[in-house]
Parts: structure tokens; sequence; C-alpha cells
């Protein structure tokens, strides 16, 4: 974009530009008996003289042999051209530098679902590290106002990018497929049979669960999935996804969005599952029941895309979420009932059961498995009939880990049940000491950027809630998030319901469900979660005195 | 000194001391001008400036290479590199030298030389303003409004190149040559990628500059042009009077046509100057190999002569040109020989790699828009339709067209960089 002329030429045209002055000067006594001139030669002499140094573009378009009519005319434009750019533009930057000093600087993004830089405390040492110059940058620039406003219009631009294919729009980064090797059979150790609560009678055939269950039993393996099988209309056979065509465009962590082959961008977590820490969920879930022998214990390792939608060519562990909780669950006692949310969502994997672009379930997903989870435990469980249905838009939670453009407006429709059915719920902290009543469900807070706190508000606040159930049934759940949509509905199924995510709890949940009367104890939580830090926690809080 | 302590709080003070030291030798090269002394003194202050940017730079590298090559096993220095080292060195040389020639005053003043060496336009990454450009705006400057609207013009559309384009092209290098598995990359993915990657650093530097030349100029210096459409170029040769221009120029005055060899072995000259060329970017052998490879092509082109490269068609010229450019720039990228002769080999499909692949086609298609504005923004358009506008009596036309493109372009670049990942330019690693 320069298109400057060198100084040489610079001089050149400035020395002819004088000379040309100067001939205007011996001519002005001529030029002033016409009065009716514009020109004022004398003018013009000064500013010649004038040690100025002009921009290239206004020497290129200085006309030594044009009349002194243009030569003003040419000159009173540039100087208008100059105040223009020089008055437009520095006001634009005032304005912008007066919003960034005067507005004030978020502290949260609702979008990226984290609390924003804060302003870096001075030390010396961080001073001559470099790191407090870094950081206050750091500060700035993660704190700018309306910050996910102007995401938002940067990646609308970015979406110009690019073509649409296929109705799908594509754009920024498309990376290749990590074609991990995934290793999809099911290999079961524990000589201890399992129970596997089914509701209803499938039938089985080919790698069905009750095929899973069969060989639980066996030191062996068998095929759970195969990428060659093609998709049978059978709703009650497991077929694990598979997509060659699916690519990658952003990863975080185990975070991913990707294009499928129909073109759509899709955004799902990736299996990261650690078999070789199953032994803290299961000794947990044991001793839970050990030391609670008579109340009903239940183990839920609920099943997620990863099982259902995310294409087994990415994968990126050797086992598979289902393989593994099949794997968990065959570690645990015998009197423990095992919830298989395989069968309870399998028959129902063409609905929509799952986010597109988001890490959970869908409501109705969770009101399957805690469908499931009621028959298990013999209590009644609430036709959809009995819930006011909702529908509101949202952008998942794969957007704020991967910040992948594509998927900023991917919007995509959250359904959600609230039971009709009367009940009360008390919120408190980790500690077990009352901090307000609020709805279970607070619809009027509703936020499309963090939808899943639509769920008894958030994770941090253990819930009690007391329902018009009247059938003496006290549960208590010890989840992470996951579970937190099939919470409602169990608002009929229980007359208390206690739910306490195990990250937010300080105190011995076996104690706790003592002194409450628990008569029933969900364990529910997503394979990764019991394979991972969370079954970890949960050990603690077991053992915790 | 704030800007450069701001982000060097350590390695501010050996600056200070550089600047310090050659002032000192400036003064006393003056004195003893035209005796050995005078020379003495220059040597000394040359070794030393060298010095310091071989230890800064190139230490851990002759290191290890000289590990490889002989049974000894010294430590390797982990030295951390200051912010424009390469800048500051060179720009210090040109001041020495050009004392020793009595080519300019000495500067008398230790705060005004101290203001040429940390001066912050274009401190970190260029261009190489010589002491002789500057020397007479440092006591003398006038700044008129075209020049502080010549300087607005500047910066935003430097702004503009960086963020808006560089910024969006990088993503496209980062997935192939850096994220993605280039040993399968296809042919036409490896040379779509590389193109890609020959326009990113173009934007990233020539955005730099104009952001250094406009605020020079705001600031009432004027820098001498860095980048003049490189792309357009007919011959390797012409290339290099376009791209960089205050490096090559400084070693073109300072190595090139100083006759170390003698001056009968012009090709030895021609040589050093291109492995210096190449050596400064980066203490990595492909970086010597790029700069030989491109003082290769510039002896072909001597050896064939100016007069027969210009009957070479035009288009063909441009082929020829793009091509030399674009794999030069992939040597360029690839500090990993190993990853370079895959690269190398992907070119041609010696790898077995496909032709075609549908991941790079789908990017390609994901980003056309972009790349398609990028090539024509290589070309001297913009100037172009300027000079039609005027020529058309649509001076304010033009002009306010500009004055909206600023505009855009700071607006648009500011939106860009909010919580944008740190995207530093590629030439601060130099």
């Amino acid at each position: 974009m320069a298109d400057n002329i060198n100084d040489k030429e610079l001089e050149e045209l400035n020395e002819i530009y004088r000379q040309k002055m100067e001939a205007l000067k011996n001519s002005s006594k001529h030029e002033h008996e016409h009065k009716n001139k514009k020109t004022k030669p004398s003018k013009t002499v000064v500013k010649a003289d004038k040690p100025v140094v002009k921009s290239a573009a206004e020497k290129k378009s200085v006309k030594p042999d044009s009349k002194s009519d243009s030569v003003n005319v040419d000159d009173r434009k540039k100087k208008l051209a100059i105040r223009i750019n020089i008055g437009v533009c520095t006001a634009f930057f005032a304005i912008t530098a007066i919003c960034l000093i005067v507005l004030p600087r978020p502290t949260v993004s609702e979008t990226e679902k984290r609390n924003l830089a804060t302003f870096p405390d001075f030390t010396w040492e961080a001073y001559w590290s470099g790191d407090y110059a870094e950081d206050i940058s750091y500060y700035f620039n993660d704190t700018v106002p309306f910050r996910d406003t102007f995401k938002s219009i940067g990646a609308t631009f970015r979406s110009l990018f690019g073509f649409s294919i296929d109705g799908a729009e594509l754009n920024g980064t498309i990376s290749q497929v990590n074609s991990g090797n995934s290793q999809t059979e099911v290999t079961t150790q524990s000589t201890k049979p399992i129970q596997i609560v089914i509701p209803q009678t499938t039938e089985s055939s080919g790698s069905t669960p009750s095929q899973i269950d069969d060989n639980s039993s066996q030191s062996g393996s068998s095929d759970e999935t195969s990428s060659d099988s093609k998709p049978k209309p059978d709703n009650s056979i497991y077929t694990a996804p598979s997509d060659p065509g699916a690519v990658i465009v952003a990863q975080s962590g185990t975070q991913i969005a990707y294009v499928g082959s129909d073109g759509d961008v899709y955004g799902t977590v990736l299996y990261n599952g650690n078999r070789s820490n199953a032994e803290d969920y299961a000794y947990s879930v044991n001793t839970i029941k050990e030391k609670l022998p008579d109340t009903n214990v239940y183990s839920m390792l609920a099943l997620t895309q990863s099982t259902f939608i995310t294409p087994s060519e990415l994968s990126i562990t050797d086992y598979t979420e289902l393989s593994d909780s099949v794997f968990v669950s065959n570690m645990l006692s015998k009197d423990i009932k095992v919830i298989d949310t395989l069968e309870a969502l399998l028959p129902h994997k063409d609905e929509d059961i799952f986010f597109l672009r988001d890490c959970h379930w869908q409501q109705l997903g969770a009101y399957y498995a805690a469908e499931s989870f009621a028959k298990a435990a013999g209590v009644k469980f609430a036709d959809l009939k009995e819930y006011d249905e909702y529908g509101e838009y949202c952008l998942g939670s794969v957007y704020s880990a991967t910040q992948y453009d594509g998927l900023s407006e991917a919007y995509e429709m959250f359904n959600f049940f609230v039971p009709k059915n009367e009940y009360t719920t008390e919120y408190y902290n980790s500690n077990y000491e009352y901090q307000f009543d609020y709805p279970l469900m607070p619809t009027s807070d509703y936020n499309g950027n963090s939808f899943y706190s639509l769920f008894m508000v958030a994770d941090s606040y253990i819930k009690h809630i007391t329902t018009d159930a009247g059938n003496g049934r006290v549960l208590v759940v010890l989840k992470d998030d996951y579970p937190s949509a099939m919470i409602p509905c169990l608002t009929s199924s229980f007359e208390e319901i206690y739910v306490i995510d195990v990250r937010y709890c300080d105190f011995n949940v076996i104690d706790f469900c003592k002194e409450h009367g628990a008569t029933d104890v969900l364990i529910g939580m997503t394979t990764e979660s019991a394979l991972g830090e969370i079954g970890d926690t949960l050990s603690y809080l077991v053992n915790l005195q | 000194m704030i800007f450069y302590a701001w982000g060097e709080p350590v390695w501010v003070f050996l600056l200070v001391g550089s600047v310090t030291l050659n002032y000192f030798a400036g003064i006393l090269i003056d004195k003893y001008r035209d005796t050995k002394k005078s020379t003495m003194f220059t040597a000394a202050a040359l070794i030393i400036d060298i010095g310091v940017l071989v230890v800064f730079k190139y230490s851990g590298f002759l290191v290890e290479n000289f590990n490889a090559i002989s049974p000894i096993d010294l430590p390797v220095p982990n030295v951390e590199m200051p912010i424009g080292i390469s800048f500051f060195t060179f720009q210090i040389i040109s001041y020495i030298l050009d004392c020793y020639w009595g080519k300019i005053k000495v500067q008398k003043s230790w705060y005004k030389l101290l203001m040429y060496i940390s001066m912050f336009p274009q401190l970190v990454a260029g261009p190489i303003v010589r002491y002789s450009v500057i020397e007479g705006e440092i006591d003398n400057r006038v700044i008129t409004s075209a020049d502080i609207s010549e300087g607005i013009t500047r910066i935003c559309m430097g702004l503009g190149k960086k963020v808006i384009l560089a910024n969006n092209l990088s993503i496209i290098v980062d997935t192939f040559f850096k994220d993605g598995d280039l040993a399968s990359l296809s042919v036409m993915g490896t040379w779509y990628t590389v193109i890609v990657y020959a326009m990113q650093v173009y934007f990233d530097f020539s955005g730099y500059s104009d952001i250094a030349i406009g605020l020079g100029r705001i600031f009432g210096f004027r820098f001498d042009e860095n980048f003049r459409y490189p792309f357009i170029s007919k011959n390797i040769t012409e290339f290099w009077q376009r791209w960089h221009i205050s490096l090559g120029t400084f070693f073109r005055d300072y190595l090139l046509y100083v006759p170390i060899f003698g001056k009968r072995r012009k090709y030895l000259n021609l040589f050093l100057v291109w492995f210096c060329t190449g050596f400064w970017h980066g203490a990595n052998w492909n970086y010597i190999i790029w700069g030989l490879y491109f003082g290769m092509f510039i002896l072909i082109e001597r050896t064939i002569g100016n007069k027969r490269m210009r009957k070479m068609p035009t288009a063909l010229a441009h082929i020829y040109n793009t091509i030399v450019v674009v794999i030069g720039f992939g040597i360029f990228y690839f500090t990993d020989l190993g990853k370079l002769g895959t690269f190398l080999g992907n070119l041609i499909g010696l790898n077995g790699n496909a032709m075609f692949d549908m991941i790079s086609a789908k990017n390609m298609m994901a980003n056309a828009w972009l790349v398609i504005v990028c090539i024509i923004l290589c070309m001297p358009v913009v100037p172009a339709l300027k000079k039609k506008l005027e020529s058309m009596d649509l001076y304010l036309v033009s002009t306010t067209g500009q004055t909206i493109l600023n505009v855009a372009s700071f607006a648009l670049s500011s939106i860009l960089l909010v919580n944008a990942t740190n995207n530093p330019f590629i030439y601060w690693q130099f």
C-alpha cells in the first residue's frame, strides 16, 4: 500500500514547485489586475517557502505546468483531505481510547464460562522476569468491555472467509483428523457377576448390552463396535457411531469441534477415561453399600455423546466409554444396582437426547435415564405429560472451550421439562449450611450461554428438595454435573431428594446419608468422571472423618 | 526506552550499554580520523557489537554444531535473546561504519544517539534505519499535517495487514505445517500452505514496517521503505530489491561492496552476503540454506545476465520468480531439517503423498475469499486505484475512501484482537 516516491524525486518536485511559485510571485502585479480571479499567489508563495516536506501522494499530484487555478484548487482539496483524514481517524482513536478507559471491564465471560483476568499485583520478581508487564497486557486484553459482543462480531467477520458447503458454513481452521486407534473391544476382568437393571426386556442380538452382560463374567473380549458396520434401523442394537469423513476443525483439550460428512459442524468431548483408576470409584460405591446395608445403592455411569454420536474414528483412547462403564460396573458388589444407561437410551437414540455441540445430554435423555432408575428403585415415575415443556436456544459448551468461530452462532434448541407437581428446593453450601430457597428450575433466569445452570442454579450448592410424592422414600444423589438434568424428573418419585455434587462437599457422605434417613443412594456421573478425579474425590468423602 | 523496558526490563541495560560504548567509539573514531587508531577503534567496536550478537543469538547454535563435529561435549548455553537485538545491532554497526568512512558527522550527544537506537517504532522488528537516513531529522524535524495524515494511514494499513490478513493466514499455516501430519499432506495441500505462508510473512512483516514508518512519520522521521510489492518481481534479484529492502541494502553497502575477499573473488563476497542474510534471520541451518538458496539464484541470474533475463516472457518470469520465492519460504519455515526434507518431497509427490486431498480442498474453500483478497493485495492494486481516481479528478473520493479504509481497518483489527491469542510479529524473533 506504499506508493511513495523517493527523496530525490521529492526534492526535484519541490524545486519545480518553488520555481513555479516564484514565477507566480513575479507575475503577481498582473494577477492583481484580475480581481475576479480566486488565486492569491502571495499566500501560496508563503506556503511554498515553508520547509514543508509533503506526503508522497501530494507531491505526485503537483503539476508544475498546470494553471495557477488548478494548483490552488488541488492544494485546497489536499488540505481538506488531510484534515478529514486526521480529524476522523483521531476522533475515532480518541473515542476508542476513552471507551476502553471509562467503560467498566467485565470480570466474567458468559460464553467462555470463566472468570476473566485480574490486574496483577506488583512484585519486583514479576517485574524483572517480565511477567508483570505481560500480565498487565493480558489483563487489558482479557477484559475489553463488551468482549463477548466483539468476539461475536469477529466470528461473523471470519465467517465471510469461506464458501458454504452443503448448507454448512465452513470457515477458519480445518485440520486433519487424528485417526486414533480405537480399541473397541469390551474386556471384563471381574469374577463377580453384575446386576444390570433392565426396566424393559429387550430383544438382544449381536453385540447388545445383554451380550456384554453375558460376557462380563468371562475374561475375554467381544466386539462392542465396528466402524465398518452400517447403521441398522433396529434401535435395540448398539452400533458405534462412525463417520470416516469427519474432520476436526478445532480442539481444546478433549473438547473438539468437527465437521461431519454431512457438512454440519458438531461439538463434543472425546472420551478420555483412564481404566487404571477404576478401583477408586468401585471402592467408594462398595463402601457406601457396606456401611449402609439397609439402603438401596445404585450406580449409574451415564453414557454421553461419545457412545452415541461422536464418530469412533475420532477416538483417542484404547477403550471406549461403553467398555469402561462395563469394566467399572463389573467391579461393584452384587447388591449394588447398576443403572444401565445404554439400555435406557438406546431405544431412543434417534430422538434429541443429546446436544450436538455441548458436552451434556438433553433433558429428554436424562428423563429416560431417570425413568430407568425409577423403575429399578420401584417408585412411580411421572409421564412427560406431567411437565411443562419449554424450548430455548442455547450455545454449547464446545464453543466456550474451543472458541471455534464456526460454533459461535451455532445455537441449538434446548428442550426442558419443569415438573408440575408440588415441591420446594432449599440451597445449602458445601458444609450443608442453609443459604436460601429458590426454584428447582429457575426458568426466569435462563441464559443461553450457561443454560445447564437452569438445573438447580449451580453445582456448588447442595440441594434439598421436598416433594409431594408422599412415599417416605429419601434419595441422596452423589454426582458430578452430568446427572443434574435428571433430578427434576424424580420429584414425583421420592419424597425427599438431597443432591450433592461431590466436588463441592466437605463432609462424610455416608454419615450424611445416615443422618438424613436415606432410603436410596444414587451415585451418578459420567464414566470419565468415575475414572478420574471425581471418583477419587468420592473415595475421599467416603472416608472423611 | 520505556517501550523497550516494558518488554525487556533486564536487557534494556544491554541496549543502553551498547549505545554508550558505541557513542564513545564514534567520538574516538572521529578524534583520530585518518589514523590507525581510528581503524582500531572501529574494529574494536564492531567486534564487540558483533560479539554481543553472537553471544545472545548464535552461541547455542555454534556450540551445538561444534559438539556435533568434535569429540568434546561442551554445555550448550541457553541464552535468552533480547528482542530486536539483530535490528539495533545492525543500526549501531551502520553508525560506526558510516562514522569511520566519514559519511556522517559523529553524534556528540549520547542522548541523541540513544534516541536513534531506541527509537520505538522500528526498534524491535525493523526496518533497519541507518543513521545517515535520519541524521538531519534528529536535530531538525518538521512535522506537517500531511506527515501526520500519511502516518495515520500507514499505521492503520499496517495494523490491518497484520491482524486482519497475516493472523488469519497463520491459522491455515499452523493447521497443516504445525499441527497437521506433514507427511500425509498432499502435493496440492503443500503448495497451498506454503503459498499462504509466503503471504503471511509478507503481510506480517510489511505490516510492521508500515506501522513503524507511519509512527516515524508522525514524529517527523522519514524511514526508507522496506517493501515494494515484492511478489510482482520478475526475478530473484528484483525480488530482493523489493523485499526487506533495509536488510538487503545494509548487506550491499556494508558487506558486498567491501572487497573482503579481493575484487577478483566477487562470488565469494556474494556467497558471504547471502550466508549472512540467511544467518541473520536465525541460528538454524534452514536459515543459512535459505540465504544461500537465494544467493544461488542471484548468481545464476547474474551469470545469465540482465539482458537475457529481460527477454524471458513476462508470464514465465513471474512464474519462475513465484515458484522460487515460495519454495524459499518453505525453507524459511521449517527449522527442523527432517521436516524440511519432507516438505520438499511433498512438493513433487516424492513421499508417496496424494496429489489432492479433501481436507486441503475444504480448507481452501473455507478460506477462499481471504486468500483471494490477500493475493490481490500482494499486488499494487490500491495505489493504482488511487492513482486512477485522482486522474479522473476524483481526488476527494480517493482520499475519503482512504479515510474510511483507515477507520475500518483500525476498528476491525481492534475487534479481532479482542481475546486473540498472542500473535507476535514474525520478525520479533530475529
